[in-house]
């Protein structure tokens, strides 16, 4: 399965490139993601859960400011407490994003030698997990809206700072949801092409 | 500020890492079953029925579990030669005792059976056949089909329940929704699953029940819904299945939390079941319910 996911990721990026390749250039980003998950089944009370995503990422500029991207990623969430005597389940598995992103609308801030761009992403997302201890998988689809900044200097590489703020359509949960802060590197690809 | 920042930081670790402390403010149930002495032959038993009916150990299986859910402050029901009226007497006492925050839980060791010859087949979406545990008593109604236990289950108004069946057949009783399980009902040491049917699952949801629920109870079954599940002699003397879960208290606690759940009494049994059964053709493995979330079952020693 992740294999198949995987090929559909380099034919999005290799076959869409001509397409829209336009003044910016196609660029990658690594990072990890933390935060909160809160749960609420329709018989116990909310609980908080941990959660981290480590994944990667291609976004491909559209024109203007606006930018596809492709997200990948692995998850787990970790297990509630078990107060009152029940915990909400751990699992983990893959994480699948496409969304939009718009950024460099607003002029930048300087700070000494670097540029610090607002950017806001949009987009759903697709998970197939696992319970923790069990061979049971599930899949579960979501929304998610992330602002964040980007800061860089001249050269390829920056760095961004996001709050994810992730919504998950779990049909045996009456709510759930993430909130966390991630940390990711973007790499542009093209050559001689500086970032900022 | 100083005193506010420490209090936001225990509140912060309690919220991600809390739960290791806390007390089981709430009582628990527990109705036990091990039927060894049967009828024979067993009236109308499905084809595969084994010579002699009666088994050796579930009796020592009851006994066992009984004996270690009173050490740990359960209030416990057992029996080893149950009637079908002894069962609805036992579950109405339930009923009437189990509130809203406490904890049932239902073991059963005996026969278990798979009906082939469609005297209980269950509607779409279940599976094609009903499972069944047997009874003692060959007068009356005999066999009580997985559906049947899921409305007897649903009617204890605890919002924790756990079913624990060491049978044959007895992942029929499990009612997943969401879940695909990767662990074939007939395991034969290979797992399998499947992105498409786990898609299916999920848009397909109606939060119909059959068999167990997973929204009623959490189940543990000793073996697939088409395997058997056995047992042993010296220095076993029990159900295997049921041998491997008396020890979740002492070697179960997987996160070392001080608490065995559901999910790790499963996980315990079923890696050690797996172990003693690699290679071997009478090979079976325990199954779990899904669903969100999970219960304390045993207190770690």
């Amino acid at each position: 399965m992740y294999r198949r996911i995987i090929t559909l990721l380099l034919i999005f990026v290799t076959g869409l490139v001509p397409i829209f390749a336009g003044k910016r250039p196609l660029s990658l980003s690594f990072g990890v993601a933390s935060g909160g998950a809160l749960t609420r089944d329709e018989r116990f009370p909310m609980k908080p859960q941990w959660h981290i995503n480590l994944g990667a990422g291609a976004d491909l500029p559209m024109g203007g400011p606006i930018s596809l991207g492709l997200g990948l990623a692995f998850h787990k969430t970790a297990a509630s407490s078990l107060e009152g005597g029940f915990l909400y389940r751990s699992h983990s598995g893959m994480d699948c994003r496409l969304y939009l992103t718009a950024e460099r609308i607003l002029l930048p801030l300087r700070l000494r030698d670097f540029r610090i761009y607002p950017g806001l992403s949009a987009g759903v997302l697709a998970r197939y997990d696992k319970y923790e201890l069990t061979t049971l998988y599930f899949f579960y689809p979501g929304i998610f809206l992330q602002p964040f900044v980007e800061i860089g200097k001249a050269g390829r590489l920056s760095l961004i700072v996001s709050l994810p703020l992730d919504y998950y359509f779990r049909r045996d949960l009456k709510l759930s949801m993430s909130a966390g802060l991630g940390l990711s590197l973007r790499w542009y690809m093209r050559k001689n092409y500086e970032a900022f | 500020m100083k005193r506010f920042k420490g209090s936001m930081l225990l509140i912060l670790a309690a919220l991600f890492f809390g739960g290791c402390n806390f007390d089981l403010n709430y009582d628990r149930y527990a109705i036990v079953y091990g039927i060894a002495d049967y009828d024979d032959p067993i009236p109308g038993y499905y084809p595969g029925v084994p010579t002699s009916n009666d088994l050796s150990y579930t009796d020592n299986d009851a006994e066992d579990m009984a004996q270690l859910l009173t050490n740990q402050g359960y209030n416990v029901t057992l029996s080893t030669s149950v009637t079908q009226a002894q069962l609805d007497s036992d579950f109405a006492t339930a009923r009437a005792q189990a509130g809203k925050d406490d904890l049932f839980l239902f073991f059963f060791s005996g026969h278990g059976g798979q009906d082939l010859q469609g005297q209980f087949n269950e509607p779409p979406p279940g599976d094609d056949a009903d499972e069944f545990i047997v009874l003692s008593d060959a007068s009356t109604d005999l066999y009580i089909i997985d559906n049947e236990l899921g409305d007897l289950i649903a009617s204890i108004p605890a919002l924790k329940k756990i079913v624990i069946i060491d049978a044959c057949n007895s992942g029929g009783f499990i009612g997943n929704k969401l879940e695909v399980d990767a662990t074939p009902p007939d395991y034969s040491g290979t797992e399998d699953s499947s992105l498409g049917q786990a898609i299916s699952l999920w848009a397909n949801f109606s939060g119909e029940a059959y068999d167990i629920s997973p929204y009623d109870a959490l189940v543990i079954s000793a073996s697939g819904e088409r395997e058997y599940s056995w047992e042993g002699g010296v220095p076993y003397n029990h159900g295997f299945f049921t041998y491997f879960l008396l020890e979740t208290p002492d070697h179960g606690d997987n996160n070392g939390d001080g608490y065995v759940t559901v999910t790790e009494a499963y996980y315990y049994t079923r890696t050690n079941l797996l172990s003693l059964f690699s290679g071997s053709s009478k090979v079976y493995a325990p199954h779990v319910s899904g669903g969100p979330v999970d219960f304390v079952l045993f207190e770690a020693r």
